[in-house]
């Protein structure tokens, strides 16, 4: 896949380099010469020194034949404009944009940017998961989908321990889709007998929550 | 008419001056309390301080109601930015979007925007000073 990067920041250069590790094509687009030096000792010629918000240097940069565009610059305003240059003038199949400022969410989304990422948010919310009492934790939330994929541990009360899955009435719209039972993976099927311990990662919507808690980690008496 | 200028520059800020001496109700926006001050003691328009593409702040100038909105500084980004807002938060369609370099003019023809192509308007100037002059009485 070839990747173009919009923002050589942190977060720009580490995508970069990941990207670059696992065997991608990638190009760095940043504005200042002085930091295009700086991550060409890490990155090598793939850093284009340019201002990624002009049309003719996301041209220059193969705009036109990226699999994904991805503006990570620390400025919100370009990371839109290149984001929506991608899109109408470039039709780049995939648009990934960062929001600095998480007012500015909304904007980009009903812009019909495809990904929007906020450090802000993603901080928020994996804060927020351990704060929380509930003992189903939310590992992804899809933001539309009405659904999250949660994990759960199996405690020693649970009415579902030493019971083949088949048995156990699952709240609707739930699917249990992984037990982590110590260093093992099982892909569990109907037969699969649940332990006290056992770590189960399962789709479900909001409102089986409750449902889920109190098969698998009732209040402890 | 009800006018909202978000950018209070120097061509803002001449914009905004001139629309309200000739009687239009003129608001103006721009992220500098001190820029603000280029409409003069006798601005008699609103003003208000904030980003332009943010919602309390188009909200606060009353965009949704504005016969005709101006997006006027002298950043592209930023403008484009604060155009999206105008257009995408408060569904107005009437807006014009000051563009500093050509290189966006397809962008915004892409999504209808208007624009004021300032580097043509400079171009058309020069180039009238350019013409054959038609005045009998000029050498």
């Amino acid at each position: 896949m070839y990747v173009l990067i919009v923002g050589g920041g942190k977060v720009g250069f580490h995508v970069a380099r990941t990207l670059l590790d696992s065997g991608h094509e990638v190009a760095l687009i940043e504005l200042r010469p002085g930091r295009a030096q700086v991550l060409r000792k890490t990155l090598g010629d793939v850093v284009v020194v340019g201002n990624g918000t002009l049309p003719s240097v996301l041209d220059a940069a193969g705009c036109a034949r990226a699999d994904v565009l991805a503006a990570v610059t620390g400025d919100d305003a370009a990371n839109l404009l290149i984001a929506m240059l991608g899109h109408r003038q470039f039709q780049a199949p995939r648009r990934v944009a960062r929001v600095n400022d998480p007012r500015n969410e909304r904007l980009f989304r009903v812009s019909g940017v495809e990904t929007v990422v906020s450090s802000s948010s993603v901080l928020a919310e994996l804060i927020e998961r351990e704060v929380s009492a509930s003992r189903v934790r939310t590992l992804l939330a899809f933001p539309n989908g009405g659904v999250a994929i949660v994990q759960v541990d199996v405690s020693p009360r649970a009415p579902v321990a030493g019971r083949p899955v088949r048995e156990v009435r699952w709240p609707a719209g739930s699917l249990l889709i992984l037990v982590l039972r110590g260093r093992e993976v099982l892909v569990p099927g109907g037969d699969t007998v649940l332990d006290v311990g056992d770590r189960l990662v399962l789709v479900a919507p909001p409102e089986a929550e409750e449902t889920l808690q109190s098969l698998l980690a009732p209040e402890s008496a | 008419m009800r006018i909202v200028i978000i950018g209070c520059g120097r061509i803002g800020a001449h914009v905004a001056r001139s629309l309200a001496a000739e009687g239009h109700d003129v608001c103006v926006v721009d992220t500098e309390a001190p820029s603000l001050a280029r409409l003069g003691e006798a601005f008699r328009g609103r003003t208000v301080v904030g980003p332009g593409f943010d919602e309390a702040v188009l909200l606060e100038a009353e965009v949704a109601s504005a016969d005709a909105v101006a997006v006027l500084t002298n950043a592209d980004a930023t403008n484009f930015m604060i155009a999206r807002a105008v257009i995408e938060l408060f569904g107005v369609h009437d807006v014009r979007v000051r563009v500093n370099d050509p290189e966006f003019l397809a962008l915004y023809a892409e999504l209808g925007v208007p624009t004021v192509d300032l580097p043509d308007l400079v171009l058309d100037g020069v180039r009238q000073s350019l013409a054959p002059r038609r005045d009998p009485d000029r050498p």
